[in-house]
């Protein structure tokens, strides 16, 4: 059938491409929320016009499909440094501070600091599933409580989370400041 | 940014360290992909049942038009206001009648013949 063939394409394009377009749209908005956000859109776009998509050039649609959707979500954002396209469309190739920005290191410490803000249960519960990808169900055994709790924690800290990143960006200065 | 410039940007975040993406991503894209799936199912099999409904009305619509027809027919004829059709209406009528009276006297006058010829040859009255 059309759609499970579809939808095996799809998963092989995930795993191979999902770490690229999460660091495409990451260098865009530097929001590990948002960037998560972007990434599952890019890829159910991917999705819907999978018919569309040449073989071969699934890394250029997806790279096009994220570029896109970043930059409408920086509109959206409203940020008073960002005037017009073309500050989108200079940055990620040119400026080198950017690339350093992105080692995997800086990102996960960032996102730790962030999950340590929360106050408890949400800190501890973010920490664990965020920065050492727990499962909730491994969570939910050391905490003592049922995994169901444990889910519910987690999407009410990544709500938070979502707004302390928005809230506070992740570098001052040159590009994305927050706009209170 | 041009295809070009994307292109380039893709080679240089490509020859560099990835990110890592978050855990439980693909898990999360695969089931939304399943609710897409599921709810374009549903609108279709919501249009087809629409269609047949549709369908239907018609048919209905259309077969009481062609009763309300086959009834209305003969009875405007007979109180059609066109005086020719009237009296060819009444004048079939009248043929009916005339046809069913002198069919049931034929029968009574074969019957009556009958009786009369069992008479004669009754051999109670002959040996007399």
């Amino acid at each position: 059938m059309q759609q499970g063939g579809d939808k095996e394409r799809l998963s092989n394009l995930i795993n191979e491409y999902q770490n690229l377009i999460f660091t495409i749209c990451y260098r865009f908005t530097s929001d590990y929320f948002a960037s998560e956000d972007l990434t599952q859109d890019t890829f159910l776009s991917a999705y819907a016009h999978m018919s569309e998509i040449e073989v071969g050039k699934e890394k250029y649609y997806l790279a096009r499909v994220a570029n896109n959707k970043c930059i409408d979500y920086l509109r959206k954002r409203k940020h008073e440094t960002i005037q017009s396209d073309e500050d989108f469309s200079a940055i990620p190739a040119d400026l080198p501070d950017i690339h350093e920005k992105l080692e995997e290191e800086d990102v996960r410490e960032e996102l730790k600091q962030k999950c340590r803000k929360l106050k408890d249960p949400y800190g501890e519960v973010a920490y664990r599933y965020y920065y050492l990808e727990q499962t909730p169900e491994i969570i939910a055994a050391d905490l003592k409580k049922k995994t169901a709790t444990i889910k519910t924690q987690l999407y009410r800290a990544r709500d938070m989370l979502r707004k302390l990143y928005g809230k506070e960006g992740t570098y001052d200065g040159q590009r994305v400041r927050a706009v209170n | 940014m041009t295809g070009k410039e994307l292109e380039q940007l893709i080679n240089e975040i490509d020859s560099g360290p990835l990110l890592t993406a978050p855990i439980g991503l693909k898990e999360e894209i695969l089931a939304r992909a399943d609710k897409i799936d599921k709810r374009k199912e549903f609108s279709t099999r919501l249009k087809k049942r629409g269609e047949l409904i549709l369908y239907s009305l018609e048919v209905t619509a259309v077969t009481a038009a062609a009763v309300f027809l086959i009834i209305v027919s003969p009875l405007k004829n007979e109180f059609s206001t066109n005086r020719a059709e009237r009296e060819a209406t009444l004048f079939v009528k009248e043929e009916n009648i005339r046809k069913t009276f002198f069919d049931k006297a034929h029968k009574i006058v074969y019957l009556g013949d009958f009786m009369d010829n069992l008479e004669k040859d009754d051999p109670k009255e002959e040996r007399k």
